[in-house]
């Protein structure tokens, strides 16, 4: 046993964890060996320190602490460590609130008709018209947002898948007859449809503009139709019956054309009537039989009258006869009730004015 | 033993006398080691407080093979381990807060031992011994452990116990040597 195995062995041989063969080993090299003899003196001697070492104690109220920080937490105390948990754990929760918000909210839109009107009728865009014309202020409603500004039909695309889906949600009307087998639609596809379209713009132009103004238009307009006209094919025999039903209207007037182009079922009825009305239009309403009725009593409440139900296949025209002086507030009665879209509204009117409206979806 | 037994069937059933007299009964003898390990009270008692709360959450898990406070006394090393290698420690001037309290006896009244310049000099040559050696000679010489509790709660072998005591031991009594005749 050298010295170098001696000394490694000094700890075993203190806490007597020593082999017999090993310790005997030791002992006969301490026998020879002073200067091991004296280090392992000095090694029992730091031992011996170490193990007087006093032990440590706890600071006063670690017990009170450690059993504080093992109470489970109170709901507030949840809370509030949820509140402020780190915004890797907030966000996915954030993000699934707001895409449960925006869900009910597509499905209160859907479900709710008025809130859909409501959009319809806050619609930035406003007509020709009535950007040019002051539009008479409604009479204080109960319902503020129903005396919104009409848009129009041709300037909000958007308004127009709304109103195809309200149609589909739509209740069918029990006394309407069944909906015409070819609705009208808004997006011409044919030559001849687009000519409409383009008359029926006319229309809404040509009432819009000041005097000097409506020629310039009616002179641009006149231009737009002979271009469409070169391109068009030759009319059917249904739309030559139609414009000779209009013919009465100046067959240079490009508006007077239009009228019978644009809304045929209006224009039929004006030709079958015995006086053509002196305004024509479409009003888009949630529930016919009801806006009938808040029509007669419209006309009723400004002086007026509801011309006897009409005989028309479709059943939806409305005539109404109002003093020229109550016009204005019709309109403001009919922009309440749904979407007014006007085909022909002179910008002059006196006497009882006639009003023909075509009720739609 | 049996009150330790007694004690830990308490705790699995959720008594909650039982968790407060394991805090009491075995504080003194964690924070030391956390002390003597972290070198600074204030870590100490947080790693002491976590010890006893990962206790308290995980004692089904433990399976009396060995003594409860050999378990505590694994848990504390690990803990401390843990802490001292995390690089996350406070930057305080390691040790340096403990050695003096210990060195002016603050920490142990009325111990001589503690008063006297060679147990400031030995409180500084524990703190300065490597990690590994300073638990082992810690577990052994301070808190008392067999060799084989030692190797149980670290998790090593026993020769290596042996031979990372006898080098601790060994580096202190260099440190110490002129205190020695």
């Amino acid at each position: 046993v050298t010295c170098h195995d001696a000394r490694e062995l000094f700890s075993a041989e203190i806490d007597g964890a020593l082999g017999a063969g090993e310790a005997a080993g030791l002992q006969a090299h301490l026998a020879g060996c002073p200067e091991c003899r004296r280090e392992l003196a000095r090694f029992r001697a730091t031992v011996a320190v170490l193990h007087s070492v006093e032990p440590l104690r706890a600071p006063a109220g670690f017990v009170d602490r450690v059993l504080e920080a093992a109470r489970p937490p109170s709901w507030t105390e949840r809370l509030r460590r949820w509140l402020v948990s780190p915004l890797a754990l907030r966000g996915p929760i954030a993000v699934t609130v707001t895409a449960l918000v925006a869900v009910t909210a597509v499905y209160l839109y859907e479900r709710t008709p008025e809130l859909q009107r409501g959009f319809e009728v806050a619609a930035p865009a406003r007509p020709v018209e009535q950007l040019t014309r002051p539009v008479p202020l409604p009479p204080p409603a109960a319902s503020a947002p129903q005396a919104i500004i009409p848009a129009p039909k041709e300037t909000a695309p958007a308004k127009e898948r709304a109103t195809d889906r309200f149609r589909t949600m739509a209740r069918p009307d029990p006394v309407a007859p069944p909906a015409s087998p070819e609705p009208a639609r808004d997006v011409p596809a044919t030559p001849g449809e687009k000519k409409a379209a383009v008359e029926e713009r006319n229309v809404v132009a040509g009432s819009a503009a000041d005097a000097s103004g409506r020629e310039q238009v009616t002179a641009r307009l006149a231009e737009e139709q002979r271009q469409l006209g070169a391109a068009q094919a030759p009319p059917r025999e249904g739309e030559r019956a139609e414009r000779a039903a209009a013919g009465r209207a100046p067959v240079a007037s490009p508006p007077a054309a239009a009228r019978a182009k644009a809304a045929p079922d209006l224009a039929k009825r004006s030709a079958t009537a015995a006086s053509p009305p002196d305004v024509e239009g479409r009003l888009g309403v949630a529930d016919r039989p009801a806006a009938r009725q808040a029509l007669v009593e419209l006309a009723a409440r400004l002086g007026g009258t509801a011309l006897p139900a009409s005989a028309d296949a479709r059943g939806d025209v409305v005539d109404l006869l109002v003093p020229a002086a109550a016009y204005p507030e019709l309109v403001a009665g009919l922009v309440r009730l749904g979407r007014w879209a006007p085909v022909r509204e002179p910008a002059a009117l006196a006497g009882q004015v006639r009003v023909s409206l075509l009720l739609t979806d | 033993m049996p009150d330790e037994a007694a004690l830990v069937e308490r705790l699995r059933a959720g008594e909650p006398l039982a968790f407060e007299e394991l805090v009491r009964r075995y504080q003194h003898r964690v924070f030391g080691v956390a002390v003597r390990m972290l070198r600074n009270t204030a870590e100490a008692e947080e790693a002491a407080q976590e010890v006893f709360l990962r206790v308290y959450r995980a004692v089904d898990e433990f399976r009396g093979e060995a003594r409860l406070s050999t378990w505590l006394y694994a848990i504390t090393s690990r803990v401390c381990l843990t802490r001292l290698g995390s690089g996350e420690r406070r930057l305080v001037r390691e040790g340096e807060e403990t050695l003096t309290r210990l060195a002016n006896g603050e920490a142990t009244p009325g111990a001589a031992l503690e008063r006297s310049e060679l147990a400031a000099a030995l409180h500084r040559a524990i703190a300065e011994l490597p990690e590994e050696r300073r638990i082992v000679v810690v577990l052994r010489d301070l808190e008392g452990l067999a060799y084989e509790e030692i190797a149980g709660a670290l998790d090593l072998p026993l020769g290596t116990v042996r031979s990372r005591l006898h080098r601790a031991r060994m580096d202190l009594k260099e440190k110490l040597e002129r205190f020695f005749p």
